[in-house]
């Protein structure tokens, strides 16, 4: 190594960009929208094929410095199912974040609130859900980081009734870097959650409540280079009042995509859960509220994009997907295609 | 409380790491490439023995046919012999690379707890300094080399060919600017092939995102879903980013980066830095935590301050044509 012509004005130089915090900011944004078909079966709401139309506005506001970064985005999502009797959805949804990177570990704070507006003929639905998180990735072993999250979430859903979930939730995962492109990540789920639900029988309300534990073994497998490929699978055990041992679920996640040709890019997202309930004896089917996820949603997702300058995108996407919600009390199944452009500005 | 908690559990798995197995493996890996390295360099010599014999014998008036026949086989045998010598030479460089690395890794953790012991104030401070030192001295000895300009970027930029006092003179500088020009040109190549992969990375990375997110408020019912902490969708920013979705790059990446920057203080000079450079990386990040975007910019940056430092060059060599 050479230091010799390092002089004192050079070590100046260096010990200046040593201290010196470098900062920028930046604002993103993107419009989008797209319109298709769907096929969907299972439900009554939504007829049985129609047209769709789907549009996306997005806002973000980022800032940098050398040792922290801040986000706040905003996003507007209007969506028409069908002409006429349309059925429309507005969802909102705003986001902040803060991280903060020291020499062995990264620690930030996520916050976000969504709200859905859900408009049919008669019949009018919001949903709320609010999430807080914190998470912090130590680095004390070796290519071995630790990540981990705590949080808070709750989610309303509201029309003449009203289902409330408050959770709690921690996860951490070990993972091991096992070459610079290849990443297994294995750890533990923790969740703790309350349900509150005013359901109306007879003309009359009345309240309904539960609580318990969801908590298990989760694990990863990321592959980043000329491809992507992540896959995520959670085994969580389920304890509450009104279920018993041995109740369990199973989540995969499957995602992966791929640049290719420089401008064309294609991802694709499968998931898939399952989830076997052993009620006990004084559940009541339709009042008993049980943590049945509201959208344990099985689907296909597969999007290809064509990016024909460095704002300007047109894409193609197509998905099969079938929920079963609160406790298969509505299940809708089918499939959709659409077609987009979308304009941004801002950095990939 | 929090740190001895962490200590112990940084501690358990330091001391699972045994040392005299590599040490022992690494020792013997040396030996045996001293010796395949001697047998290689007398083969060497050996063979030019022979390559000169070969030529002094065709040299002269009335060359003994037989005699070059009989060098020319020797040496075809000398040939073979250090073809396999090589090989093995080659194969021990591999392997001691790797247990290099691993004692390196092992090395570090070992100085880092007792770092941590020193903090606690429990032991005896001198004792524990020794150790570090033992180890610190160690370490070096397995250190990865780090590779920078094996030139000086200031000397270069003082040589002007055309105040060289004679031919000679000029001919060394001419030849010194060459060899800089040629490793600058190298050093490019394999920045811009390490940009091109870590940029489609990054994209890749932040497509995938998007698609996410988008997959996320695009369920087909009302409701987003319950899994927040979902690996997958973690923010870019956010401590999850950098290669594979971890925020810390790969050991490979962070020798890079550490040759990068070293690179970079090295091209940091009068004649071509700018008052009002942009040096987004901070010399002060260690390879523990440096992620994807970072890495990029340092690569951005690096290979601007060669494409500088190369036009320097290719000027000083043809300005005195």
């Amino acid at each position: 190594m050479k230091f010799k012509f390092l002089h004192v004005k050079h070590i100046a130089q260096i010990a200046l960009l040593f201290f010196s915090s470098v900062t920028y900011s930046q604002v993103d944004w993107h419009l989008s929208g797209e319109t298709g078909f769907f096929k969907a079966s299972g439900d009554e709401t939504l007829q049985k094929e129609n047209t769709l139309s789907l549009f996306d506005g997005f806002l973000k506001y980022s800032y940098e410095s050398e040792k922290r970064t801040a986000s706040l985005s905003l996003r507007a999502r209007p969506e028409f199912y069908g002409f006429s009797n349309a059925v429309n959805f507005i969802k909102l949804k705003t986001e902040g974040d803060y991280y903060q990177f020291e020499e062995k570990f990264n620690w930030g704070l996520n916050i976000s609130r969504q709200v859905n507006f859900f408009k049919q003929q008669n019949d009018n639905l919001t949903y709320n859900v609010f999430t807080l998180t914190g998470s912090a990735t130590w680095f004390y072993f070796d290519n071995m980081p630790v990540n981990t999250n705590l949080g808070y979430a709750y989610q309303v859903i509201k029309n003449n009734e009203e289902y409330n979930l408050d959770l709690l939730f921690f996860d951490c995962n070990l993972y091991n870097q096992l070459n610079t492109y290849l990443r297994l990540g294995y750890g533990l789920y923790a969740e703790k959650f309350f349900i509150k639900n005013t359901i109306e029988i007879m003309d009359t309300n009345s309240n309904h409540e539960n609580n318990g534990w969801r908590f298990g073994p989760q694990l990863s497998l990321n592959y980043l280079k000329n491809f992507i490929i992540n896959i995520d699978y959670k085994f969580l055990l389920q304890d509450s009042k009104f279920t018993k041992n041995f109740s369990y679920e199973h989540l995969i996640r499957i995602v992966t995509g791929k640049i290719f040709f420089t401008d064309w890019s294609a991802f694709l997202l499968v998931d898939y859960n399952t989830i076997s309930l052993k009620k006990t004896s004084d559940y009541i089917e339709g009042i008993t509220p049980l943590y049945t996820p509201l959208n344990y949603e099985n689907r296909i997702y597969f999007k290809i994009a064509y990016e024909l300058s460095n704002n300007f995108e047109i894409f193609t996407k197509a998905g099969y997907f079938k929920n079963n919600l609160y406790e298969n009390k509505f299940s809708l199944e089918g499939w959709n295609v659409t077609l987009g452009i979308e304009i941004s500005k801002g950095t990939d | 409380m929090k740190k001895f908690f962490l200590f112990m559990l940084f501690a358990g798995f330091i001391n699972s790491q045994s040392l005299d197995k590599p040490e022992k493996k690494f020792e013997q890996l040396n030996n045996q490439y001293d010796k395949e390295s001697l047998i290689v360099d007398s083969l060497n010599s050996a063979f030019t023995k022979k390559a000169e014999q070969i030529d002094s014998e065709k040299k002269k008036n009335n060359p003994d046919k037989a005699f070059i026949t009989e060098l020319m086989a020797s040496s075809v045998t000398i040939s073979n012999n250090l073809e396999e010598h090589n090989n093995k030479v080659q194969k021990l460089e591999k392997e001691l690379d790797n247990v290099k690395e691993q004692l390196n890794r092992i090395y570090i953790a070992k100085i880092d707890s007792l770092e941590a012991l020193k903090k606690l104030g429990k032991e005896d401070e001198d004792k524990l300094n020794e150790e570090i030192l033992t180890y610190t001295g160690k370490r070096l000895l397995v250190a990865p080399r780090i590779l920078s300009l094996s030139f000086n970027p200031d000397k270069v930029l003082r040589i002007d060919l055309n105040k060289t006092k004679d031919s000679k003179e000029k001919a060394l500088y001419r030849e010194y600017l060459n060899n800089a020009l040629g490793e600058v040109n190298s050093l490019l190549n394999n920045v811009n092939q390490q940009s091109s992969e870590v940029d489609q990375i990054a994209s890749l990375q932040s497509k995938t995102e998007k698609f996410l997110e988008e997959a996320e408020l695009e369920d087909k019912v009302l409701f987003q879903k319950q899994n927040v902490t979902s690996s997958s969708s973690s923010s870019s920013t956010g401590p999850d980013a950098s290669f594979g979705g971890v925020g810390k790059t790969s050991r490979d990446f962070a020798n890079q980066v550490k040759t990068y920057q070293l690179i970079l203080r090295q091209l940091d000079i009068d004649l071509i830095s700018k008052p009002d450079i942009n040096m987004e990386v901070s010399f002060n990040k260690t390879n523990k935590n440096i992620s994807v975007k970072d890495y990029l910019k340092l690569l951005k940056e690096v290979k601007k301050r060669l494409q500088e430092f190369k036009l320097v060059l290719a000027n000083k060599i043809g300005s005195s044509r």
